[in-house]
């Protein structure tokens, strides 16, 4: 069992992630944006981290460089829906490049997010 | 063991027994001249390894000022790239806001158009309404022409009473005409509105068709204009988000890339501490040798001597063939010349 943080702005989304992480007996705390993840990190240091990369007011990527600066080396699962131009793949490229351990394409089923989540907690 | 190494060992056990050996001022004879051939067998490996230790020393330090200088431009490059970014990162953001004010525009202008097929309907339903009015008057005027009807008739009647009744209905009959007169222009004026209206309506009409076409046409070029508005939008945000996102991969990379260029830097630095410390051993070597040099010139001549001297020889041979095998300044400047970089393991 681990906590795990989800950051995510679609409510619904984070709702139906936190239903699938406690069927795996996990613990979850929620952010809505990046600035709101980072906060819960300093405070809850968190086991893991699953992040959509779009995201309002602070985005994912630039989530992932201040967890860097302040030295919050936590894994992270990078997570994207895309859209027409800012893409899925590029989204998660952009992850990847940035440091994240696994990248999950939207929509995904509760496999794929046990996989992600086994390959980063190990 | 390597055979300096061997030749060192085997000096360094020799002369504790040489310091300890009376001091005496060399014989002429066999043993002086032993002790000779040995110094110079001696001298000449140290000379050769002397040479060696200097060609090192100056590979050591023309490689090092190489390094140094392609890492500080590396670095150099690194640091500017950075600063270019950081520059760019303040005017990618003025253009960010730029885009959302443009944004925030499309928007109301977008409201603006999703307003539009209301306000055509209800321009088609008021110009509806006035045609109606229009039609609702036709039936007025009706009425006045039948108003100015019976007046007439009235006027007429009043007319034929009037000459019965002679002199008496004089007066009554000048009545009797004005107001046979004035439902004349009554009817007249009546028929000149009904006249009216009807080219009015019929204008009307042909407006309230024309507009019927032009507004299917306007709601279509509405509708496409909303689509490509609404479009035009998620292109902006989806830019935005996309050289951002570019940019930020680019700015953390090339911060690590030039923090490790300046650790790299850093520990290029330390290749002149090797030439240093080499300079240091030379240096003592060669007061070494003095010593040594005084030491063998006390010698005997003794076979065990002469065989130290023959393997002194062979030890020179064994270097200077070993050595004519790894002529490492030659291959710096083939490097040098080569186009791409090269890797050489020592």
């Amino acid at each position: 069992m681990a906590l795990i943080l989800i950051a995510d702005d679609d409510t619904w989304f984070r709702a139906l992630l936190v239903q699938m992480l406690k069927k795996e007996g996990h613990e979850t705390i929620e952010a809505a944006d990046g600035a709101d993840a980072l906060a819960r990190m300093r405070e809850q240091r968190p086991d893991a981290v699953i992040m959509d990369m779009l995201m309002p007011n602070m985005d994912g990527a630039d989530t992932i460089v201040e967890m860097g600066r302040q030295g919050l080396d936590i894994p992270l699962v990078a997570m994207s829906g895309g859209r027409r131009t800012v893409t899925s793949e590029f989204n998660l490229d952009s992850a990847r490049l940035l440091g994240a351990r696994a990248c999950l394409t939207k929509p995904f089923t509760p496999v794929q997010l046990r996989a992600a989540l086994g390959d980063v907690l190990g | 063991m390597s055979p300096l190494r061997n030749l060192s060992r085997r000096l360094v056990e020799r002369l504790p027994r040489w310091r300890a050996a009376p001091r005496r001022a060399p014989e002429a004879g066999a043993g002086t001249d032993a002790g000779a051939a040995l110094a110079q067998a001696q001298l000449a490996l140290d000379s050769h390894i002397d040479r060696k230790l200097e060609e090192v020393i100056t590979d050591t330090e023309m490689s090092a000022h190489a390094i140094v200088h392609h890492v500080r431009q590396l670095y150099d490059s690194a640091a500017a790239v950075m600063r270019y970014l950081d520059s760019s990162n303040s005017g990618s953001q003025q253009i960010g806001h730029d885009i959302h004010a443009s944004v925030r525009q499309l928007v109301d202008v977008r409201g603006f158009l999703e307003g539009l097929p209301g306000k055509v309907e209800r321009d088609q339903q008021a110009m509806h309404a006035v045609s109606q009015e229009i039609a609702d008057l036709n039936a007025q005027i009706e009425a006045v022409q039948s108003i100015a009807m019976q007046s007439h008739l009235l006027a007429i009647n009043a007319a034929i009473e009037a000459s019965r009744a002679g002199e008496a209905g004089r007066a009554f009959r000048v009545v009797a005409d004005e107001v046979r007169v004035l439902a004349s222009n009554s009817h007249a004026a009546a028929q000149n509105i009904r006249t009216g209206l009807a080219h009015a309506r019929e204008v009307m009409a042909a407006s309230v068709r024309a507009n019927q076409d032009e507004s299917a046409l306007q709601l279509e070029a509405i509708a496409r204009s909303r689509g490509a508005i609404e479009q035009l939008e998620h292109s902006f945000e989806d830019m935005t988000q996309y050289y951002k996102t570019r940019f930020t991969v680019l700015a953390r990379h090339n911060e690590q890339l030039t923090a490790g260029i300046a650790d790299v830097l850093g520990q290029t630095q330390f290749q002149d501490v090797v030439r240093q410390l080499i300079e240091r051993v030379r240096s003592t070597i060669d007061r070494r040798n003095l010593t040594v040099q005084e030491a063998l010139a006390l010698l005997p001549d003794t076979p065990a001597v002469n065989s130290q001297v023959r393997s002194m020889e062979v030890l020179l041979d064994d270097f200077l063939s070993q050595e004519a095998c790894h002529t490492h300044s030659a291959r710096l400047d083939e490097a040098a010349e080569s186009d791409g970089p090269r890797i050489e393991l020592f």
